[in-house]
């Protein structure tokens, strides 16, 4: 169990290290040396338009880690805080919170996803923003769920008899038992994000295509399956960033190591 | 029981006005009126007077929230308007490829919660081999982009083998690839769910009594664990429900089939803003029914929720 998360935070690490090495430009196109295999002046060789893949690949993976970046924080920082609310309070705020809720789960995110950033175009941070925020409904819901079971304890029954003001009450002592379950929640949505994100770049609606992004790549070079590096790479990009999150969330793992 | 459902059924009626009234909303506050793209598409000048007649024609104009009954009303009785971009009647358009993308999205999860019972119970009660299967699948289904391995599909069995003209199918033929993938990528889930539904009962102590007095664990889980554990399968599924329609749109794009999430595609790049409407309240309407009768099938596996 240790051994497995000091492999997947290694992984993340080796990654975010060997993409702040310098690289060359993305966008430099050279039409004398396409599609070249693997060299010493480029490292994962070159694209159709000669350009460097290693340069591709990197602009991608900052792009990719910022989409998750701005998805979790937007789930997490709107999800938490409104599924405490509404599992502490009950009544009318309750009843908004979750009618709220439940409209953004009517929506699958991927189209509401699909809608949007064809409306104001695909950038990580419209993407992030959007992922998130449609995301957030079922932290919302295991949140709520969670402070349901957790306001009926005696701790914070006693907490509430003393007149602890409520917000140190859900900070202090719902907060935490509700931390746990939800860490859990956050690696699976973290790697469906990287997928969705993938996906929104693959399909291309809103897209700029002369960013390179690890989707966008996969499109360019769908066709082009007489050079299987060039689909590799992406893809191994996307597999070891996505099982990261993956490894740090499986339940299974968790139970082997207690 | 009765009670519980009508509080369930006014509640998913409240979600669905309300839904609507969102939908109609942001369809208005969009900068471009479906007036103005009509004109603009067929490259004709956008006077006063042409944006008046057509609202006109297409029962736009007036007080906002009488465009809203009107609206929601001519939805209602199966009047969803035409097509901006195409002009063909819309609720058409959408009968057709409702049927396709239900079969794909619908008979994908149906049959990945089919294999997921036996291979998640495999998983808890069988060799490592089968948990081992169990969890790779789940792994590349959370890892790997689907679209890629649709792509390698074709290329294998469409290109290089020749087996399957993918792109000239028709009827059924068409969604049995897109369905098969989409049942992949559902099965690694819920076969998680079903193991550790297995797993929790082990400790049960109606389960630790019987092995205590001889029962077999395997015929014990398999028998007497079948209902607790179909409802932990059952309550996923439900949750997979909103994904089926929208969720598939990846698949459904990459084998070009002609289904409701290609059709929002395509009139997404094309701005047509009545079809991506009248798609997002077939959304709506999906959820509406589903939760409806999953919730009746949960209540009749777990009386104790009545």
């Amino acid at each position: 169990m240790r051994i497995r998360l000091m492999v997947a935070a290694g992984i993340l690490g080796v990654m975010i290290l060997a993409f702040s090495l310098p690289h060359g430009d993305p966008s430099a196109v050279d039409l004398t040396a396409v599609l070249q295999p693997p060299s010493q002046a480029h490292p994962l060789g070159t694209d159709d338009l000669g350009r460097d893949v290693w340069a591709l690949m990197a602009v991608g993976f900052w792009r990719t880690l910022t989409v998750v970046v701005t998805a979790s924080l937007t789930s997490v920082l709107i999800g938490v805080p409104l599924g405490l609310i509404a599992g502490y309070s009950r009544g009318a705020v309750n009843a908004i919170i979750m009618t709220a809720t439940d409209l953004t789960m009517i929506i699958p995110t991927f189209v509401a996803a699909l809608l949007v950033t064809a409306v104001v175009g695909l950038t990580p941070f419209s993407a992030g923003l959007v992922l998130g925020l449609f995301g957030a409904g079922t932290y919302v819901n295991q949140t709520r769920a969670l402070t349901l079971s957790i306001r009926s304890y005696d701790y914070v029954r006693a907490e509430v008899l003393l007149a602890t003001p409520t917000v140190q009450i859900l900070l202090r002592h719902v907060l935490p038992g509700v931390a746990g379950p939800l860490m859990r929640y956050f690696g699976s949505s973290a790697s469906g994000t990287i997928l969705a994100y993938a996906g929104l770049a693959f399909i291309g609606l809103g897209v700029d295509t002369t960013v390179p992004d690890w989707g966008t790549m996969l499109y360019r070079h769908r066709s082009q399956i007489d050079h299987p590096l060039l689909l590799l790479w992406p893809t191994l990009g996307i597999f070891l960033l996505a099982i990261v999150f993956h490894i740090l969330a499986d339940p299974a793992l968790r139970k082997e190591g207690q | 029981m009765i009670m519980r459902w009508q509080k369930a059924l006014v509640r998913q009626l409240e979600l669905f006005f309300v839904s609507s009234v969102v939908i109609f909303a942001v369809a208005r506050a969009l900068p471009r009126t479906p007036m103005e793209v009509y004109l603009q598409d067929r490259g004709l000048p956008v006077t006063p007077e042409s944006i008046e007649a057509l609202e006109r024609q297409w029962g736009l104009g007036g007080p906002i929230v009488v465009q809203y009954f009107r609206w929601i009303g001519r939805f209602c009785t199966g009047d969803w308007g035409t097509s901006i971009v195409t002009g063909e009647q819309i609720s058409v358009a959408m009968a057709q490829r409702l049927p396709i993308s239900l079969a794909i999205g619908l008979g994908g999860v149906a049959l990945a919660a089919l294999l997921a019972y036996p291979l998640g119970m495999k998983a808890s009660l069988g060799s490592r081999g089968w948990d081992l299967g169990a969890r790779l699948i789940t792994l590349i289904s959370q890892a790997v982009p689907s679209f890629l391995i649709c792509t390698l599909v074709i290329d294998l069995f469409g290109v290089r083998l020749g087996w399957i003209p993918f792109f000239r199918l028709s009827g059924a033929a068409l969604v049995i690839a897109p369905m098969l993938i989409v049942a992949f990528y559902s099965l690694g889930q819920l076969s998680r769910v079903v193991t550790a539904h297995a797993e929790e009962l082990r400790t049960e102590p109606f389960v630790t009594a019987a092995v205590a007095r001889g029962f077999e664990l395997n015929d014990l889980l398999w028998r007497d664990g079948r209902r607790p554990v179909l409802y932990g399968l059952i309550s996923t599924v439900i949750a997979k429900m909103a994904w089926v329609i929208g969720g598939t749109a990846i698949v459904e794009y990459v084998f070009a089939v002609p289904g409701m999430s290609y059709y929002l595609i395509k009139s997404i790049s094309s701005r047509d803003y009545t079809v991506v409407q009248s798609y997002l309240m077939v959304l709506v309407l999906w959820m509406f029914g589903t939760r409806i009768i999953l919730g009746g099938v949960l209540s009749w596996l777990d009386p104790r929720t009545r």
